[in-house]
């Protein structure tokens, strides 16, 4: 063999990905789509061919969520060579183990690279119809269980090709940690003040992949991918990014997205956030297609916000009339004298009962969480029963 | 129109493969395009999943589906663009596989050993 680049590091003979679909072919595949050892999809281009009839093929990954836009718009192939470890495979005769190497982007010649403008193939019309289905069938597949992105950036990263061991594996220890806390109150309810979290297993995440773009882990839910329905844990990988991101955003909202949580998870939000403000790191963090940026600031303010426990007061009565009362998203407002109070209703209230008082006047039994702060007081109200104003008085 | 002996025997070319006429596009290594240009697929003893598309020839019809291959697939790069002028009496040609302009270009087997001498290197 006699390429004109010779690939760095670490040479292991396996065999090459399994081709699913061939994407481009001319005088056999050129352009493939393929999945690894690992069940990792990948879009693999032919790039180089020596003297003897090798063909140098560079993979890249590519899951479902990026090929279905490349599917629709035909943009964006090099970016998908930009955003992970690329492996090289030189492959001599097909079904026979090839030479192969694992890459950072930057390692791999740029005219080894689809170019930055490159589109994908236009594929026949019956062709692309199928493979669009059959990624957002993965797609929704995949949206069925619990997967969160985590890239730091900043002091403990070196470039896209190193991060601090300490770091990382002490930021990802809070944040498994505060994933736990939030799953175990779904599954059972207030959680004690210390010891042991509820179901703390079923909320394992596995660290599956590194993607590139500073420095990044991919934490998948250790479940069956072909599942139908979503795993609770969907919802919790969610609901911990939006209280992350409520805690760097304001009192208000910190209020109101911490109530819907035991306050235990208040200590583990905090060490978190205090791993990455010591470390001076910052942090994009991407949970079921939502994306999250902390910059330093934004993590300086969480540190401070989280410091201290919310104080909650289990049941506070106040008298008024329900004048706003939204089942489905669980929202209510009360009129009261002095002022409109809004909030949650509780997953627990009695929503038939709710809507009886709907436009009367009633006594509204609130949970409230106080957050306290440079002089600020933000309150965030979970409404838990009503009962009429009258019985109320008589009681 | 006798073909490839590595062809299958039954329905290849398929039945809705036309008379090849006008302008077709090939990559080559040489220049001029020698025979070794002119191997298929299924020469080179390899099949994939369709062995009538393999024992073809693969050409382009379109001029500007070389840069679109060459942007996307490298391994074009390194190849030379030839241009040939064929007439019905080459052999048939058919839209195969999944990308839209990519043809099959079947040898009548009569032009077999000379197909290469239609092709002139037309960019590098």
């Amino acid at each position: 063999m006699s390429f004109a680049w010779s690939p760095g590091g670490r040479v292991q003979t396996v065999p090459m990905p399994t081709v699913k679909h061939v994407l481009y072919y001319f005088d056999g595949p050129k352009m493939v789509l393929a999945v690894d050892e690992r069940g990792r999809q990948l879009l693999g281009v032919a790039a180089d061919e020596d003297d003897e009839g090798t063909t140098r093929w560079v993979f890249a990954p590519a899951p479902p969520e990026r090929l279905v836009p490349l599917l629709n718009t035909r943009t964006g192939l090099r970016a998908l060579f930009d955003t992970g470890i690329v492996e090289v495979y030189d492959v001599a005769e097909p079904d026979v183990p090839a030479q192969s190497w694992s890459l950072a982007p930057d390692d791999v010649p740029e005219d080894l690279l689809p170019e930055p403008d490159a589109e994908l193939p236009e594929l026949e019309d019956g062709a692309r119809a199928q493979l669009l289905a059959e990624q957002v069938r993965l797609v929704e597949q995949r949206s069925r269980v619990g997967r969160t992105r985590l890239y730091f950036s900043g002091r403990p990263v070196r470039g896209r090709r190193g991060i601090s061991a300490t770091f990382a594996s002490d930021a990802l220890r809070n944040y498994q940690h505060l994933v736990s806390l939030a799953y175990g109150y779904r599954r059972k309810g207030e959680l004690r003040s210390t010891g042991p979290i509820p179901e703390r297993e079923a909320s394992a995440l596995m660290l599956t992949e590194m993607p590139r773009g500073s420095v990044g882990f991919e934490l998948v839910e250790d479940a069956e991918q072909e599942r139908v329905t979503p795993t609770d844990l969907v919802g919790v990988i969610s609901e911990v990014a939006s209280l992350l991101d409520a805690a760097a955003t304001n009192d208000t909202i910190y209020a109101e997205r911490v109530a819907e949580f035991d306050q235990r998870i208040v200590g583990a939000l905090n060490d978190f956030l205090s791993t990455l403000k010591k470390a001076e790191a910052t942090l994009k963090l991407e949970a079921q297609n939502r994306e999250y940026v902390f910059e330093t600031e934004r993590i300086v303010e969480a540190v401070d916000r989280t410091a201290s426990t919310p104080r909650k007061e289990d049941d506070r009565p106040v008298t008024g009339k329900l004048i706003g009362f939204l089942p489905t998203d669980l929202r209510f407002e009360l009129e009261t004298p002095d002022r409109v109070i809004k909030g949650k209703i509780s997953r627990d209230a009695d929503l038939e009962r709710l809507a009886s008082f709907f436009r009367k006047r009633c006594t509204a039994h609130l949970q409230v969480i106080t957050v306290e702060r440079l002089g600020h007081v933000a309150e965030a109200f979970t409404l838990e029963s009503v009962e009429d104003a009258a019985e109320k008085k008589r009681g | 129109m006798p073909f490839a002996a590595n062809c299958p025997e039954a329905d290849c070319p398929p039945a809705d493969a036309e008379a090849v006429r006008g302008d077709v596009i090939r990559f080559v290594r040489s220049n001029p395009p020698t025979a070794a240009d002119m191997r298929t697929y299924a020469d080179d003893g390899r099949q994939g999943d369709d062995g009538c598309r393999a024992c073809a020839l693969s050409v382009l019809r379109r001029v500007e589906d070389v840069p679109l291959a060459r942007k996307a697939m490298p391994w074009f790069k390194k190849r030379l663009v030839a241009k040939a002028t064929l007439s019905p009496a080459h052999g048939r040609i058919l839209q195969t596989g999944p990308n839209k302009w990519h043809f099959s270009f079947w040898v009548e087997a009569g032009h077999a050993g000379t197909i290469h001498q239609s092709f002139t290197v037309v960019a590098a």
